[in-house]
């Protein structure tokens, strides 16, 4: 099901991620066959059962799985997913997010920002900003390890918007969170991203529809006899 | 650059707590490449010292020297005497034929002195070994260093009380002085006094490089020929071949050794890399993921192998070096040999080959962890 479908213009097309005819498989278990879509400018919100696929998509796109078969295309000037597209042009949530835990909150933000090549001014800028719009000013020196599951989320998050990303992927970013964190998370979205970001959450979380642009049902692309066992 | 330094800051840290929370791993790989680095700088410096005590008594004896010593023949053989049988030789270098008397002199001063004897056709080679040998109007001569030159000193031997004429012993005759007083004597004076019982003896010089194992090969001709039943040919050819043997010997020891240091140390660094990379797999994946080479983080482990590999070497050098002189000299070895002062097996210059196998070893450690850094980042990170 496709919400409010964003029309891909001709001269767009080097602002989309475009997703051609991908197949990719955990050994036998395959995962997606065909599956073609252009993702465009704004909030686009995956949703769908555990298992469907939606964390893979994701990490195709980011370049930290390779298709079986077909190819992700990147708005310009990336193409394709490389390592300078991953230091520069992406901000990544894990669903386990994933944060550097012998670094404080600080230096798990700085160290992105120097492999994306921003200035020591700029990222001190950029940091304070987001901390303060994450409401982890207090919290900067502390270690993840030291800090709570909401805490951490919005750190990850912190630390994904960092570079200002063009291609922003989050995984499951509000799962298990309070109605004030994640209002926080969707606040951050809906206002912070820049217009040409394209944002693309996977999450089963209905709290995150109302901020997104364009909604995929995976749900729809169940095999039917499994879409009945999950209906059952 | 600073995107470098920060990943090194952090990769160092990483390091630096891995060994903090697991010290029993670094230990162990340390005190391992340790005891192992031990073991094969001791063998190389055995076979070093070895090859060098054989040199030293090459160098001492001389290249083309040769001793040869027989038991006295019994009263029924017929064999001619050593003195006249290689006689022929005196032409082509130092002939020294003599007889060693199975009784000792006793000098003026108590000290009991080796006698020995020389025939008539010694004397040419002794006029070469002793300068002004041919001046001296005497029979009887001490061969020492310990007294004035051309001084005399009474000795006795048996009953018999004559003077001797001190010469400082020629260095050429230090195998057969053993550098240690000695009564030249000619063999007239023996006959007149009457004693008997003595080991026929020839020394010999070759003035001709090269030919002595030629010389060598037609005197055991003629000895077994003539029935010479027991005798000792002493020279530096063999030597020459022991050491030629003990150098082979030394290069097939530094092969196997260095094969078994290499292979243990792959096997335990490289057992304890993959054990840790397992445990690290998140951070190394994590890195990865900001998109950082996975060539970086192969460094991170090939640096923590080879700085350990280089501690446990410096560890390895300085502790040789300390239990050097104790361990040689309980082997066996000369305390005037195996002294640090004059000979340093263990400079790090002197090591190339350990250095290298620790180097070889300390990378193919790795490749198991390199082959764990071509993971996906998305399959290790959920």
């Amino acid at each position: 099901m496709i919400r409010d479908k964003v029309t891909t213009q001709p001269d767009a097309e080097s602002r989309t991620v475009s997703c051609n005819d991908l197949r990719f498989s955990y050994g036998k278990e395959l995962v997606f066959d065909s599956f073609s879509h252009d993702f465009n400018m704004g909030i686009t919100l995956i949703k769908g059962y555990s298992g469907c696929g939606k964390s893979t998509l994701l990490k195709l796109i980011a370049g930290y799985l390779a298709p079986k078969r077909g190819h992700v295309r990147l708005p310009l000037p990336w193409k394709k997913p490389t390592k300078k597209f991953q230091r520069e042009g992406l901000g990544f949530v894990f669903q386990q997010l994933n944060l550097l835990p012998l670094a404080n909150l600080s230096s798990n933000l700085n160290l992105v920002a120097s492999l994306a090549g921003m200035s020591g001014s700029e990222a001190r800028f950029r940091r304070d900003f987001l901390f303060d719009r994450l409401g982890l000013t207090a919290l900067r020196r502390k270690k993840p390890s030291n800090l709570s599951g909401g805490q951490q989320q919005r750190a990850a998050l912190a630390r994904a918007l960092m570079k200002n990303p063009p291609v922003l992927l989050l995984d499951e970013p509000t799962s298990g969170l309070d109605d004030t964190n994640t209002e926080v998370i969707k606040k951050i979205l809906s206002g912070e991203l820049s217009d040409e970001c394209i944002c693309i959450i996977s999450s089963h979380d209905h709290r995150l529809e109302e901020i997104a642009d364009e909604i995929i049902d995976f749900n729809l692309r169940l095999p039917i006899e499994r879409h009945f066992e999950e209906m059952a | 650059m600073r995107s470098l330094i920060l990943i090194f800051v952090y990769l160092s840290k990483d390091i630096s707590k891995r060994w903090l929370e697991t010290p029993g791993a670094v230990l162990a790989r340390v005190s391992i490449a340790v005891s192992l680095c031990l073991l094969f700088l001791l063998m190389q410096a055995g076979f070093i010292l070895a090859e060098h005590a054989i040199q030293k008594k090459i160098e001492s004896f001389g290249i083309d020297s040769l001793i040869l010593q027989t038991s006295p023949p019994s009263s029924s053989s017929l064999r001619p005497e050593i003195s006249v049988l290689f006689e022929s030789l005196a032409e082509e270098g130092i002939y020294f034929p003599f007889s060693s008397l199975f009784s000792l002199a006793e000098l003026s001063g108590g000290e009991k002195v080796r006698v020995i004897v020389y025939a008539e056709n010694a004397l040419p080679a002794l006029s070469k070994m002793i300068p002004g040998f041919d001046q001296l109007e005497a029979d009887a001569f001490l061969l020492t260093h310990g007294y004035p030159e051309s001084s005399v000193d009474r000795v006795r031997l048996m009953d018999n009380f004559f003077d001797s004429t001190v010469v400082s012993p020629p260095t050429v005759l230090r195998f057969v002085t053993l550098n240690k007083p000695v009564l030249l004597i000619s063999e007239k004076r023996i006959r007149s006094i009457g004693l008997g019982g003595s080991q026929e003896s020839l020394f010999y010089v070759s003035q001709e490089p090269g030919k002595l194992e030629q010389i060598i090969d037609s005197m055991e001709t003629v000895l077994q020929a003539e029935g010479f039943q027991r005798y000792t040919l002493t020279s530096p050819i063999q030597w020459v071949g022991e050491l030629k043997e003990l150098k082979q010997t030394r290069v097939k020891a530094q092969a196997f050794g260095g094969v078994f240091v290499g292979l243990l140390v792959i096997l335990i660094f490289g057992s304890i890399a993959v054990f840790e990379y397992r445990q690290n797999i998140f951070a190394t994946a994590l890195f990865k993921s900001f998109g950082l080479s996975s060539l970086h983080l192969a460094v991170r482990y090939l640096m923590e192998s080879l700085l350990l590999l280089g501690v446990a070497f410096y560890c390895a050098i300085e502790l040789a070096k300390f239990i050097h002189e104790s361990v040689f000299v309980l082997a066996g070895f000369d305390a005037g040999i195996v002294t640090l002062e004059f000979f340093n097996p263990y400079a790090i210059s002197n090591q190339p080959v350990l250095l290298a196998i620790l180097g070889v070893a300390g990378f193919v450690a790795v490749l198991p962890v390199f082959l764990g850094l071509c993971k996906p980042v998305g399959k290790s990170l959920g």
